[in-house]
């Protein structure tokens, strides 16, 4: 039987697990495109163009909503969502 | 025959299991002293999507399992498996000085979204000019606030630490930690416990992450 209450925690548990999915994403997204190892010299940068971008931007407008109310810790994003 | 390269790591590491980009299968290039995971570069020409981003990560991720990793930026190409040695010889004492730096350790993220006060969803009404300052000076003076807050509750369990002033007007703070992974666990136990006592904001902690953030040439 289902609790009165289930649906609602369940809509919650659901926001969270976005939320933490697109911060996770966020985090990575920040990494790969401006941290590690730059290499320089005689290599061809591949394009990791704009369509990243816009996914970085979007993310970055809904990232301080997301967040809000949704607090979720430790591990998350362990592999490919 | 052009290689995507992944990371950089100890002469002895072995080559992660699972595939790379698309799926191409993973290998390494050595030289006595360290190695290069890449795998060939076909279809590296156009990196576009979130799963590109993922089968990057987690290369790095499954080399870090057992070694010091080095990870190198999204997208680097090089023309063939000699430019990579040349890499690993020419930059030998910075790239294991940089192994050295990050030995034993990953990196953690905590990002903080500062919530807004109670009386701003009165939103409708249209606010001055000294206003719109009051509120900008606020947000920065409450982001300041916050990023010494973390600094002072995280940073003693890390070896080096990177705290980022928000580029969006004061709504977040994002930090990345470098600690030796035994500390992981404790970590996200302050982080939650700082999370819990800073109720004007909103903490989420993730990683353990390869050092993107600590790896020289890539901060900044």
């Amino acid at each position: 039987m289902t609790p009165a209450g289930a649906p609602t925690a369940v809509a919650a548990q659901s926001r969270a697990s976005l939320a933490a999915r697109e911060v996770t994403l966020l985090d990575l997204l920040d990494r790969l495109l401006q941290g590690g190892i730059a290499i320089h010299g005689d290599i061809t940068l591949a394009v990791a163009d704009i369509d990243l971008v816009e996914l970085s931007l979007s993310l970055v407008v809904g990232s301080t909503s997301l967040l809000g109310g949704t607090p979720t810790r430790g591990r998350i994003g362990a592999g490919r969502p | 025959m052009s290689v995507y390269l992944y990371a950089i790591a100890g002469a002895e590491a072995e080559v992660p299991a699972g595939g790379g980009l698309h799926g191409a299968s993973v290998r390494a290039v050595r030289t006595p002293a360290l190695s290069a995971v890449v795998s060939n570069a076909e279809g590296a020409e156009s990196l576009t999507a979130e799963s590109d981003l993922w089968d990057h990560e987690l290369v790095v991720e499954q080399l870090m399992d057992d070694n010091d990793v080095l990870p190198v930026r999204f997208g680097t190409v090089l023309g063939d498996e000699s430019e990579v040695e040349r890499l690993l010889v020419d930059r030998e004492d910075e790239l294991k000085g940089a192994l050295e730096r990050v030995a034993g350790c990953v990196e953690v993220s905590v990002r903080a979204a500062i919530l807004a006060p109670s009386n701003e969803h009165d939103t409708e009404r249209p606010g001055s000019g000294t206003e719109y300052m009051q509120e900008a000076l606020r947000r920065r003076l409450v982001a300041e606030h916050l990023s010494e807050s973390i600094d002072r509750s995280l940073g003693p369990l890390a070896r080096e630490s990177r705290i980022t002033p928000s580029a969006d007007a004061g709504r977040t703070v994002t930090g990345a930690w470098l600690i030796d992974r035994g500390r992981l666990a404790e970590f996200r136990d302050r982080a939650a416990q700082l999370n819990a006592d800073t109720e004007y904001a909103e903490l989420v902690c993730t990683g353990p992450w390869p050092p993107y953030s600590f790896v020289g040439a890539g901060e900044g």
